[in-house]
């Protein structure tokens, strides 16, 4: 128990940290949910009305970007619900939990803060435990608000409380597969990128394992998203795959606490390697300064994309033939006719990637704050490069 | 002697460099010990080890009697830190992170902490996100003072502070020492450690070249010689132990190994001797000897 002296006094510093930022992350995901029950509500006012969208949900560009499709044949506006909208408010709470965890973690770590507090009578642990306890707090957080939310505008509360522990159950998982990430690397940066990795596996697998048989294939199973898919919630509910998720945060986490009682503070697993001794001759104007300072992003985005286009062409074909059954309102999105399907599902795949793209250039372009924060702007306009030049 | 920091041996490496090369160290109970080697020689890393954050190697390291990274929390309730390069909560402010940090450690004396804040002039009220470097690092240092323990390591732990408060630091590093507390101080600043510490310890590549009391450095090396002569002395310069003998403003100046000192002195009565001044070696000509490559090649040999 030595190892995790001042545990608790840390946990009131990450609380104090973030007294703004969590409450915000957790109530923004609780009142999206019920902003998206409450808007479908309005959207397809009788059964009829969600019987004629969901028919969409069963094409395989949805499923991809849904869930598993428990209730679809015969759907409630709650089942939709958490089959469409609930994927999206999953990811929102995994996104909550990695920042969470490197925020706490290796980012204090990185600026020299975790050396300060370990100079003082804290146990070895303390950092990552109280890191932990920090996500803890947040989605018991966000299982309480989003439940309120969600059964006090009219939804079955045992089952909000059932969809709202899954989406806790995916931040625990995170939060855990994060920690490990942030042993791996000395550098907050590339944890939150590993982190972001995974997740973004997690949601490709579902997403195929889901395509190839109904409700999920063995290879849905793979990917922690599905745990909390597969609880059937609203429909036919079960709670046991959650167990799934608390066993692998659980595993997860004693990997991260072996490998924190075994490395130096500041390392990480992987040491680094010496660098160039001269800047290349292209590094002499901040686009080519901001070219190579983003360069694993630039070549993580790069790959990513690649393979999720991959993805899409390969079922281009079986996405096709599934669509032909479509209503007329949907094939108007998808081309306006069943010649054009190729076209209108490719279109549709291309204004995604756009929108991916656009996350990439949203990141990118903050770094111009970051950078400004950090104070490295400041010894680059002391050159003659003008802050208009500066952003490149 | 009684010690509170044992060192023999040690050894880091980080992937394929090393940056502790068998690394010796001992600082005395009651003993300020000044600590001092060129950037990336290998002091932090030492520091860090003694305080359980790196684990070494090989080599033996002990703080206390204690095993730093074995007995890490136990150690820690009887020495404080200050590191040099200091980075705070941004949106905490510095009498926060002082009371946070105090806590975190324990043997906390509230009143003392008061009277810090005042000597250093520090505005505790202030976020730590518009702290300047020196301010940050009256925060560290008010936190270390603060506590009543054992041991004081503080590294390079004046960096940004402006000379006023470099004395306020100096006279509480005083106190330290009339209490009977050890630290042990990195430092670049030579009149610093010149004026606080009883020993010091020059390490180079990660290995101890040179460690001692003030005193035995200088008589280790060399003295400043500079004498008016009725005779031209130039000849003194074949004798062993004597360099860079040169003739300044008719006066004969010339450095001479203290091992020697005897022997030239005596040669040079021979010149008839009007006027004589002697040098002793400054820390920074020690500390340069240790530095420069150049002079590299002079065996000093290990002290005490």
């Amino acid at each position: 128990m030595r190892a995790l002296r001042a545990t608790p006094a840390l946990l009131r510093l990450n609380l104090r940290r973030d007294r703004i930022k969590l409450p915000a992350w957790v109530l923004g995901i609780a009142v999206m949910t019920m902003y998206f029950g409450n808007a479908l509500k309005l959207a397809y006012p009788t059964e009829q009305d969600i019987a004629n969208v969901a028919s969409f949900a069963n094409s395989p560009a949805a499923i991809m970007m849904s869930g598993p499709g428990y209730g679809m044949d015969n759907p409630t506006l709650e089942a939709f619900l958490a089959n469409q909208y609930a994927l999206y408010l999953m990811v929102a709470a995994a996104l909550m939990n990695i920042l969470l965890t490197v925020r706490h973690t290796r980012l204090e770590e990185e600026g020299g803060r975790t050396e300060l507090i370990l100079a003082g009578v804290v146990g070895r642990n303390a950092p990552l435990t109280a890191a932990m306890l920090t996500a803890l707090v947040a989605n018991t957080a966000l299982v309480v608000a989003g439940t309120l939310a969600l059964a006090g505008t009219g939804f079955d509360t045992a089952g909000s409380l059932l969809l709202l522990t899954g989406f806790a159950a995916l931040g625990l998982v995170f939060a855990a597969i994060t920690a490990l990430m942030c042993q791996v690397t000395e550098h907050a940066r590339a944890a939150t990128g590993l982190a972001a990795a995974v997740l973004g596996a997690a949601f490709l697998i579902r997403g195929i394992g889901d395509l190839t048989a109904e409700h999920g294939s063995a290879l849905s199973w793979l990917s922690p998203i599905a745990w909390s898919q597969q609880t059937r919630v609203f429909v036919d509910p079960r709670w046991w795959p959650l167990t799934l998720s608390i066993g692998f945060a659980g595993a997860a986490l004693v990997g991260a606490y072996v490998l924190v009682g075994r490395r130096d503070v500041g390392a990480g697993l992987v040491a680094p390697r010496l660098g160039a001794a001269e800047a290349s001759a292209a590094l002499s104007h901040p686009f080519t300064m901001a070219l190579r300072l983003q360069r694993g992003a630039i070549i993580g985005w790069a790959v990513g994309l690649s393979v999720a286009g991959l993805f899409y062409g390969a079922f281009t074909e079986s996405i096709a033939d599934a669509f032909g059954d479509l209503p007329d309102d949907i094939l108007v999105i998808m081309g306006g006719a069943e010649d054009n399907l190729v076209d209108g599902y490719l279109g549709l795949m291309g204004f995604t990637m756009a929108f991916l793209v656009s996350c990439f250039a949203i990141l990118s372009v903050r770094r111009l704050h970051s950078e400004e924060q950090a104070g490295r702007a400041d010894p680059v306009l002391a050159t003659k490069t003008s802050r208009a030049g500066w952003m490149g | 002697m009684n010690t509170v920091i044992e060192v023999e041996n040690l050894t880091k490496t980080f992937g394929t460099v090393t940056a502790l090369d068998e690394l010796d160290l001992t600082v005395g109970r009651g003993e300020v010990a000044g600590f001092l080697g060129p950037n990336g020689a290998g002091k932090s890393t030492t520091i860090r080890v003694l305080l359980g954050l790196l684990r070494a190697d090989a080599g033996r390291a002990s703080v206390l009697g204690l095993d730093p990274w074995r007995d890490t929390v136990e150690l820690h309730q009887r020495l404080a830190y200050v590191p040099g390069d200091v980075s705070l909560w941004p949106t905490l402010t510095g009498g926060e992170v002082i009371d946070l940090l105090c806590r975190l450690r324990g043997n906390v004396d509230p009143a003392r902490r008061t009277e810090l804040i005042d000597r250093f002039e520090l505005d505790p009220r202030k976020k730590c996100r518009t702290y300047s470097k020196g301010n940050r690092q009256k925060v560290a240092l008010i936190a270390g003072l603060a506590s009543d323990v054992e041991l004081l390591i503080l590294d390079e732990p004046t960096s940004g502070l402006d000379p006023l408060m470099e004395q306020v630091f100096q006279r509480c590093i005083d106190e330290v020492k009339q209490q009977g507390r050890s630290v042990l101080l990195s430092s670049h600043i030579l009149a610093e450690v010149e004026k606080l510490c009883d020993t010091v310890t020059i390490i180079r590549d990660g290995r101890a070249v040179e460690t001692g009391t003030l005193e035995q450095l200088r008589h280790l090396t060399r003295s400043t010689i500079t004498a008016a002569t009725d005779r031209d002395a130039a000849p003194l310069a074949q004798l062993p132990g004597v360099h860079e003998l040169r003739i300044e403003r008719g006066r004969t100046v010339f450095e001479v190994d203290n091992a020697h000192l005897d022997e030239v002195i005596r040669a040079l009565a021979e010149y008839g001797v009007r006027s004589l001044e002697s040098a002793p070696p400054s820390l920074e000509e020690l500390f340069l000897r240790h530095y420069g490559d150049s002079r590299e090649s002079d065996p000093v040999g290990g002290a005490r």
